[in-house]
């Protein structure tokens, strides 16, 4: 009995000491497999948080706002010899230029002609170009997420500039396209498209702007009115809001595209 | 010269050199001081005795040179020099008291080794999970084995005093010794939770933060208690710290103490119990006497014991080599309740009475209660025999009652965990439900399991979608038709999306639909944007709601190539 004991605890110890060596052998390589999936990870978080946190000012794909707010998926962020971060005399690394930018925010934006920020949306001109993130400053995330929409914006510098096309729905009709494009376009990060009141936003809210619109201008039916509205923002500016905060660039836009925001913002009225 | 007589010297020399070259000398002088080695480690056994146990043989000398370690040396002085057969056999104790002990002192090791990786400060804390299982060699394998054996001790513990409660060996003269077993055990449950807390995971603070707000509604105290336990009105780094050092520091000093009292009871007052027949009598003479013979520790059990650690030790490794992974969800997010919050599985029972009852009365009262009562099981046993004027028994016939009781108690809690668990009786919109099923919030759902590359890039449609039959189907196809067939279900079996689909039909509007849009969002990382629209009208007017009132389902995931699974 006492022998038997003996022979089968030598053997399954001996085969512990086989198996440990084995997960040891085998480490190196699942310690460098371990990085390289918390990073992608890392890249899914920091994608998601961008979904939630900055779409609105630096657009869906990171395409940016014309004269709002830059754009990140450009190989100019990516360019160091002559891109963004030599242009503006940062002495540190990408990485770290992108990260403190979002922990720290921007006062002043680097570039108020082209890219002020929320400075021009505020009325005063006085709000700060982009808000800190960072928890330490006051802001609403933690370190570890700054880090991960860090590296999900790094992650464009694979291919920098590449937008993705998102399939549509082959079914959708104009209205429900324009709902999506309200979006991605970025209308969204300035107006408010339900009815209660501008939340704060400088632009006008548009919860009943099909109603509005066709009151607004005397001989203009409202699809007219929005049209103008969206190609060329100046022509008529409502009492009480700014000139030259709506980008000027949407004229640019293909006509089916227009068209489609302008279906679906026919249909936000009040009964 | 200076009174040397070199003569004498020398003849001297010629003795000790031929002394010195024969063979008997050094065998006569390895012997003893092999002999004298082997008798000073082992307490004094011989190296012939020292053979003849190995070998398993009887002792040589008598009396029994064996029990001189037990007198003699620091280790085996804490061990019994024998037991009684009965009380050894493996289905009486099942080894489940060892393997407690075993489990204990496995959770001491990789806990020690653990400690050097990780600062208890909700800045780091995470971030040192991260590194122990990306950045330590065998870091991984520490802390899956440091989880497991908590599982483990847990497991072996409420075993270990079902069986005592079973086989009756809690009666005089044990009482005081299963009273120590209840504080043992109460301990390991403390243990096991504070110890949930320290990666500082979303899974980790949401089940800290039901435990402890639990405490908050015992009445006078309980915020008090509360506060005192998390340092703050919520769990931040205070409440971080208080419980490292619950679990690092006062509750294995807790658990030692008591095991220590526990084991003394155990070994050195009354020995472990004999199984009820053989005490009792209710066996044949023979049996009665092979088991109340005597069992040497050295080297009978020693060995058994040695066996049961290789044994333990084996299970372990091979269960974290092939299968067992210690989970880590995300960084902790006081501001986001996951959707399926839940207790760790030991207090899912609690999280089961909080279902059916009030805070006060299910989530103090009665568990106080019933742990009272485990407590003063061997004095109520007693004050029942007394009562019904009986002598004392501890065979399984004379304890209907009891061991009814038990089998009640262990059914009610089985009923109450499951209960407990997220599952019952907790109403998710059946669309998120549906996205959590296929995506969850922690964790890998179906989606997760799609390998990247077999994730095609376009829009999916639960209406037009159908099976593949010209080609070989991929994970894709495979969940994406269990998405289809779920949201179909869900439309049968749920009354409110049966008519608003009815509803919707009579308009000439869309079904019941949910749909993925797939896009290459970046190189290397996708985005699945999942929508379910279920037809939301208005119960009253029976009127179908508008898109932008309506409630849809809009979920967005995205997966990398290689975030591994």
């Amino acid at each position: 009995m006492i022998r038997t004991q003996i022979t089968i605890g030598l053997l399954l110890t001996v085969l512990s000491m086989v198996l440990v060596t084995l997960i040891g052998l085998n480490e190196n390589a699942r310690l460098a497999r371990t990085t390289e999936e918390q990073m992608a990870r890392s890249i899914m978080r920091g994608a998601a948080l961008f979904n939630t946190n900055c779409v609105v000012c630096h657009g869906e794909q990171g395409q940016g706002i014309p004269g709002r707010c830059p754009p990140l998926n450009t190989p100019e962020l990516f360019d160091t010899k002559n891109g963004r971060v030599p242009q503006t005399g940062w002495s540190g690394s990408l990485p770290d230029y992108i990260r403190s930018t979002i922990a720290q925010g921007r006062l002043r934006s680097t570039r108020p002609d082209q890219y002020p920020g929320n400075t021009a949306t505020d009325p005063a001109g006085v709000a700060a170009a982009m808000p800190l993130w960072s928890q330490q400053y006051g802001g609403p995330l933690r370190d570890d997420q700054i880090q991960d929409i860090t590296n999900f914006i790094l992650n464009w510098g694979k291919a920098p500039g590449r937008m993705a096309e998102v399939p549509e729905p082959p079914q959708q009709t104009p209205e429900q396209r324009g709902q999506r494009l309200f979006t991605s376009l970025g209308c969204a990060g300035c107006h408010n498209p339900q009815a209660s009141g501008d939340g704060g936003l400088p632009c006008p809210n548009l919860g009943n702007i099909s109603n509005v619109a066709a009151t607004r201008v005397q001989g203009k039916s409202a699809q007219d009115y929005i049209h103008e509205s969206i190609v060329n923002p100046s022509a008529f500016i409502v009492p009480g809001y700014q000139d030259n905060i709506m980008p000027k660039t949407f004229k640019d836009l293909p006509t089916d595209q227009i068209d489609a925001v302008i279906a679906y913002l026919m249909t936000r009225k009040q009964q | 010269m200076l009174g040397l007589d070199i003569r004498s010297q020398r003849q001297k020399v010629q003795t000790w050199l031929q002394r010195m070259l024969s063979w008997a000398f050094w065998q006569t002088l390895i012997t003893e001081r092999l002999e004298h080695t082997t008798r000073a480690i082992t307490g004094g056994l011989s190296t012939s005795e020292l053979g003849a146990l190995l070998r398993g043989a009887a002792p040589t000398e008598k009396p029994n040179p064996r029990y001189r370690l037990h007198t003699k040396s620091f280790w085996f002085h804490i061990r019994p020099r024998y037991y009684q057969r009965g009380s050894t056999w493996f289905t009486h104790t099942w080894r489940l008291g060892w393997f407690s002990t075993f489990f204990f002192m496995v959770e001491t090791i990789t806990g020690l080794i653990l400690m050097i990786f990780y600062t208890p400060s909700p800045l780091v804390a995470y971030g040192n999970m991260l590194n122990i299982l990306s950045n330590v060699p065998f870091g991984k394998f520490m802390r899956d084995l440091h989880r497991l054996g908590a599982e483990g001790m847990v497991i072996a513990v409420t075993l270990h005093m079902l069986r005592v409660y079973l086989t009756g060996s809690y009666k005089n003269p044990r009482q005081f010794t299963w009273l120590t077993g209840v504080v043992l055990l109460l301990v390991t449950l403390f243990l096991s939770f504070s110890g949930y807390l320290l990666p500082w995971d979303q899974l980790a603070y949401w089940a800290v933060t039901i435990g402890t707000s639990m405490a908050e509604a015992a009445p006078v105290l309980g915020t008090r208690v509360n506060l005192l336990l998390r340092g703050s009105p919520d769990i931040a780094a205070n409440g971080l710290l208080r419980f490292y050092l619950l679990h690092v520091f006062l509750l294995p000093l807790l658990g030692f103490v008591f095991l220590m009292v526990h084991y003394y009871k155990v070994s050195r007052e009354h020995g472990i119990s004999l199984p009820a027949a053989i005490e009792e009598g209710d066996v044949p003479v023979d049996v009665r006497r092979r088991g109340e013979e005597r069992v040497d520790f050295i080297p009978d059990l020693l060995t058994h014991e040695i066996l049961l650690l290789a044994l333990g030790t084996f299970i372990m490794v091979a269960a974290v080599a092939f299968f067992f992974q210690a989970p880590l969800e995300s960084h902790a997010n006081p501001l986001r309740t996951p959707l399926h919050t839940q207790a760790p599985w030991y207090f899912l029972w609690i999280q089961g009475m909080l279902k059916i009852g009030d805070k006060v009365l299910m989530g103090i009262i009665l568990p106080t209660v019933i742990f009272g009562l485990l407590f003063a099981v061997p004095y109520i046993d007693e004050f029942w025999d007394w009562l019904w004027k009986r002598k004392s028994s501890r065979l399984g016939k004379n304890r209907r009652l009891g061991i009814s009781l038990a089998l009640v108690f262990i059914v009610i809690m089985v009923v109450l965990t499951l209960m407990g668990s997220p599952t019952w009786g907790i109403v998710t919109p059946p669309g998120q439900e549906i996205a959590q099923e296929f995506s969850p919030e922690e964790g890998e759902g179906p989606m997760q399991r799609i390998p990247y590359e077999q994730y095609p890039v376009g829009y999916f449609d639960t209406r037009t979608w159908t099976y593949p039959t010209d080609r070989p189907p991929t994970e894709f196809d495979k969940t994406f038709a269990e998405f289809k067939a779920r949201v179909e279900q869900e439309v049968q079996h749920n009354s409110a999306w049966k008519r608003g689909e009815e509803l919707a039909k009579q308009k000439g509007l869309d079904a019941v639909y949910g749909a993925w849009t797939i896009t290459e969002w970046q190189q290397d990382l996708k985005q699945i944007r999942v929508t379910i629209d279920w037809n939301e009208f208005d119960p009253a007017t029976e009127q179908l709601l508008p898109d932008e009132k309506s409630v849809f389902t809009d979920k967005t995931v995205y997966i990398h190539r290689k975030f591994g699974d």
